[in-house]
């Protein structure tokens, strides 16, 4: 199995525990996979004081013995796109997938993948998207992502349907990277994700990426399953406090950012400016 | 005197007629009649078109001389279909000057009914290609129908067709049943599909209805890409046939809607390029969805009667599809069944039913030779007893 998995968690509790084994056992019992599969759990170093997590990881279910989870513990920065790349720095196979700790794959997930990286037609392709269905916390589903590059409007008269391209990406911006699969060293040496950016660092992401000339195809299959509305995850809380000019300043920043490899600091001085000109002033 | 004179005339008449008979019958043994083929110029691809040059070629191939004729002098030699199979002579009806002997053959299709009764004075060999009944009838006037002009042989895609001439005809017709072939290229080579539908049928209205009820009753999959397999060029043309298999290998389904198709062409290609086909079942079902007693085979793709189930099926075979739930069972028995349709197996049974035909005149015209020389002796005998 030339396919690893990158898990990032920075916190545990109850919650967690249910929809991290869930989310474990979901990579376990996959379809017409005879190899383990290489999980890397990367976690805060700040849950070694959690008791019930050190036995969690001391204590593997029954259910995951056809994976080989491995432990990285991150001293570091633990947002969610340093965790991702620490993982990934870790991996010795030619592709790896994101999974969140709340999410799932279909039960064929790393079957489809395999045709995929396996097959001539598709040997250039840098990242492998599958279509994600996102639910709610009673796991109806809401929507799915990632398919509208299946459709030939989207993609326009010179795209190629499958293939996510630039133009399309500006006009359309809700792809999400969790359950794709990416070639392992081109995702380092492309920098990985940018801790920098908040909100928007996956488009970034693909966009950094297609600037790169690199090609994206979304596997016409549901592969994963993405709870979008848990109390608490990073994107509630972004959703709950950003603004709409926030988030139009997050997209900008994004397009501009998308033209470097490194992680560059944000400069959000012009930014406060630009919110204080538009901040209406009392007449005295 | 005069008598002896009439009857020696008589007696020169049967000893050219015989040397007539004779020389036919070296010709035909010698591989030296012609087939005439005739064909109907159509703006689209047509299934019924690719089989009478795929007869044409068959029969080029066992050794006879083949010409075309084309309904029209402006007549194009379609370039949907590959060139090894349109390799052949054509030449307008209206300009053809062509001498036909008994040992000739004339393949008629079922609607060029004013051709049978322009040839029915003819020597030749003449025989009616059925490929829709519905073509057919609308190329009869009431009351008419092929032994009209004398013509007694019939060639046909569907023994459903051939229960049909001998329900509403006569079941005195010769009528033989070949099962055409789909070229070995539209077999799958287990390509990964794309979410598209190929979508073909007759009635262009038809196809827009499905479309639209389709998105209307699921908005969640309006990204799923209707694929009415023309080139992308503006405006779309036909596609070259070895392109349009390549394209239906990658779509995951096919939609057909051809209620008065004879043999079904299209739902074979699907199964042989792993696209399952999701058809209405036409008013004389194909061969190969049914079983010896009639009944439906399974896993010949998703067959109905409803129109309006269509757009339904349609979405439940995208969910299928997307969940990666359709079984490889199904695509493995739609590969099967289709395998049997060969272009290998279609030539061997042409070339029995054309060799038939020739071998069969052979024996005619060998006992109408045994039938004159026993008549001469006989003359003989008299003249000498006289």
């Amino acid at each position: 199995m030339d396919i690893s998995v990158v898990l990032p968690v920075h916190k545990f509790d109850d919650e967690v525990k249910e929809l991290l084994s869930k989310a474990l056992e979901t990579a376990a019992i996959q379809e017409d996979i005879e190899d383990k599969i290489d999980v890397f759990v990367v976690y805060a170093s700040t849950l070694d004081n959690n008791q019930d997590w050190m036995k969690f990881i001391g204590t593997p279910a029954k259910e995951w013995e056809t994976l080989n989870i491995l432990y990285i513990k991150n001293d570091g920065n633990t947002d969610f796109q340093a965790q991702v790349n620490l993982g990934a720095q870790q991996v010795k196979t030619r592709y790896f997938s994101i999974l969140e700790y709340d999410d799932e794959y279909s039960t064929t997930y790393f079957k489809i993948m395999n045709s995929y990286i396996k097959s001539p037609e598709f040997k250039g392709v840098e990242i492998f998207l599958p279509i994600v269905v996102e639910t709610n916390d009673k796991d109806q589903t809401l929507k799915l992502t990632n398919e509208t590059v299946w459709s030939k409007q989207f993609v326009g008269e010179n795209g190629t349907m499958g293939y996510l391209n630039a133009p399309s990406l500006n006009q359309y911006t809700d792809f999400k990277i969790c359950g794709g699969l990416f070639r392992t060293d081109e995702f380092i040496g492309a920098g990985g994700l940018k801790s920098n950016i908040q909100l928007t660092f996956q488009y970034e992401f693909l966009l950094r990426y297609l600037n790169n000339a690199s090609k994206i195809y979304t596997v016409p299959k549901i592969g994963y399953k993405h709870l979008a509305t848990r109390e608490g995850s990073l994107f509630h809380v972004l959703q709950q406090t950003m603004t709409m000019q926030d988030r139009k300043f997050w997209f900008d920043t994004a397009k501009k950012e998308a033209n470097f490899f490194n992680d560059r600091p944000i400069d959000f001085h012009a930014y406060e400016k630009t919110k204080e000109i538009a901040q209406p002033k009392a007449n005295v | 005197m005069a008598e002896e004179t009439k009857q020696a005339e008589i007696q020169q008449a049967e000893v050219s007629q015989l040397e007539k008979v004779r020389a036919s019958v070296g010709k035909l043994k010698a591989k030296q009649s012609k087939f005439l083929f005739f064909i109907a110029s159509t703006p689209n691809p047509a299934a019924s078109i690719y089989e009478i040059y795929f007869h044409a070629t068959t029969v080029k191939n066992m050794g006879y001389d083949v010409k075309i004729l084309t309904d029209s002098t402006t007549y194009q030699v379609p370039e949907w279909i590959e060139k090894e199979l349109t390799d052949l002579s054509h030449e307008s009806m209206e300009q053809a000057k062509l001498t036909v002997g008994p040992e000739d053959i004339l393949v008629i299709p079922d609607i060029f009914s004013n051709i049978m009764e322009q040839t029915k004075n003819l020597p030749a060999i003449r025989v009616t290609l059925l490929q829709s009944v519905d073509y057919a009838i609308n190329g009869l006037m009431p009351g008419m129908q092929w032994n009209s002009f004398g013509i007694e042989k019939i060639i046909t895609t569907n023994s459903n067709l051939k229960d049909v001439v001998e329900e509403f005809f006569s079941k005195n017709y010769d009528v033989k049943v070949y099962d055409p072939g789909i070229p070995d290229y539209f077999k799958s080579k287990g390509e990964l599909k794309r979410p598209v539908v190929s979508i073909v049928g007759r009635n262009p209205n038809e196809i827009a209805k499905i479309v639209k009820l389709f998105y209307a009753k699921y908005p969640q999959y309006s990204w799923i890409t209707f694929d009415s397999m023309l080139t992308d060029s503006k405006p779309p043309q036909a596609m070259a046939r070895k392109d349009y298999a390549e394209r239906l290998k990658k779509n995951f389904a096919g939609v057909w809607v051809d209620r008065i198709a004879s043999f079904g062409t299209f739902p074979l290609e699907c199964m042989s390029a792993g696209c399952i086909p999701i058809a209405v079942v036409p008013d004389l079902p194909p061969n190969y969805i049914l079983d010896e007693e009639g009944n439906p085979l399974e896993n010949t793709g998703v067959w109905t009667t409803d129109i309006l189930a269509i757009p339904v099926l349609i979405g439940d075979i995208v969910t299928k599809f997307l969940d990666n739930t359709i079984g490889t069972e199904v695509i493995d028995t739609m590969g099967e069944i289709a395998s049997k349709y060969t272009q290998e197996n279609a030539t061997k049974q042409l070339q029995e039913i054309y060799q038939g035909l020739i071998d069969e005149r052979i024996g005619v015209f060998e006992r109408t030779i045994e039938a004159m020389e026993k008549s001469e002796d006989n003359l003989k005998e008299e003249v000498k007893q006289d």
